[in-house]
C-alpha cells in the first residue's frame, strides 16, 4: 500500500506513531449538512441535464403534435357526393 | 496482527462500498456509515494541512461529497481509505491555492517557532484519549511551518508515499524526504521533555 512509507523508516516510531492515530471530533450536523450536499449537488446536475435537453424535448413533442394535426384534418375531410 | 486488523477493516469498506454502489438513488445510509468510520480523521487531517479551523468542517464535508461522486469510478487497485485521503490532499491544496490567490501552491519556508509550553512532559499521561494531550499535539503541528507540515500530515497521517507527496506539492522526490526528515525531527524537538531540547 505505501512502500516508500514509514514502516521501517529510521526516521518514524514513536513520537510520529502519534499521528497514525489523530482524529478530531466532527460537529452533530456533519451528516446532516453532507447529505444536504449531495442532495443539492443531485438536483442540481437533474436540472441541468433537464435544460440542456429541453430544446430538443420540446422541438420533437412539437413536430408530434403537428403530424398528429395533420393526420387529423386528413382523416376528418368529407369524401366528395 | 495489525495486517490482519487492516486487512478486516478494509473487507469492511469493502461491503459498505458494495452497498453504496447497489443502494436506490437517494439511499445514503450505506454511505454514511462508510463515512462514520472516516469523518473525524478527515477532519483532522483538513484541519492540519490548511491550519483554517473555520473552514475545515466545510472542506471535510466536500471531501465526502467529492468521494460520494466519484464512487462509481473507484476501482479497488487501491483501498478506499487511500483513495479517500487522495481526494482530501487534494481538495487541501487547492483551497490553500485559492486561498494564497494564486496557480501554484506556494508553502513559505519560515522558520519554525518553538514554544516551550508546548512541548509535553515526560510524567504527562501520555494517553491519546485525553483532549489535552491532543491539544498539545495539535499546537505542536500547527507551529509547523507549512512546507514540513503539510508533508509531514501526508506521510504519517495520510501515509501516502514519498512519490505521491512529491508529485501532489510539486517537489522532488529529495527535497520531499528532507522536508518529511526535518518535519519529524520538529515534531520530536517538541515533544521531548523540557531538559533535553537542543537548540536548532
Amino acid at each position: 500500500m505505501n512502500p516508500e512509507g514509514n514502516s521501517g523508516d529510521p526516521d518514524a516510531g514513536e513520537p510520529i506513531e502519534i499521528l497514525k492515530e489523530l482524529e478530531w471530533e466532527t460537529s452533530e450536523r456533519f451528516q446532516a449538512q453532507v447529505r444536504g450536499k449531495i442532495y443539492r449537488r443531485a438536483a442540481t446536475s437533474q436540472v441541468v441535464t433537464y435544460s440542456w435537453n429541453l430544446p430538443k424535448v420540446a422541438l420533437l413533442e412539437f413536430a408530434r403534435l403537428l403530424s398528429h394535426l395533420f393526420q387529423s384534418l386528413g382523416t376528418n375531410k368529407e369524401p366528395k357526393q | 496482527m495489525a495486517e490482519e486488523s487492516n486487512a478486516g477493516f478494509e473487507d469492511q469498506d469493502a461491503e459498505l462500498l458494495r452497498d453504496v454502489r447497489e443502494a436506490r438513488e437517494g439511499d445514503l445510509r450505506a454511505f454514511e456509515l462508510l463515512m462514520e468510520r472516516y469523518q473525524r480523521r478527515i477532519l483532522a487531517d483538513c484541519r492540519y494541512i490548511t491550519r483554517d479551523e473555520n473552514n475545515s468542517e466545510d472542506l471535510a464535508q466536500e471531501v465526502f461529497v467529492k468521494a460520494f461522486f466519484s464512487i462509481r469510478k473507484f476501482e479497488g487497485r487501491s483501498s478506499f481509505r487511500h483513495w479517500l485521503q487522495r481526494i482530501k490532499v487534494h481538495h487541501c491544496l487547492n483551497h490553500l491555492k485559492k486561498a494564497s490567490g494564486k496557480n501554484e501552491l506556494s508553502i513559505d519556508d519560515e522558520a519554525p517557532v518553538i514554544h516551550e509550553h508546548l512541548q509535553v512532559p515526560a510524567a504527562a499521561e501520555r494517553n491519546m484519549e485525553t483532549a489535552a494531550h491532543r491539544q498539545q499535539v495539535s499546537e505542536i503541528l500547527n507551529s509547523l511551518p507549512a512546507t514540513l507540515r503539510i508533508p509531514l500530515v501526508m506521510c504519517d497521517m495520510d501515509e501516502l508515499s514519498y512519490d505521491e507527496i512529491a508529485a501532489s506539492l510539486g517537489i522532488g522526490l529529495s527535497a520531499t524526504k528532507m522536508r518529511i526528515k526535518r518535519a519529524r525531527e520538529q515534531f520530536r524537538l517538541l515533544y521531548q521533555e523540557p531538559g533535553m531540547r537542543h537548540e536548532s
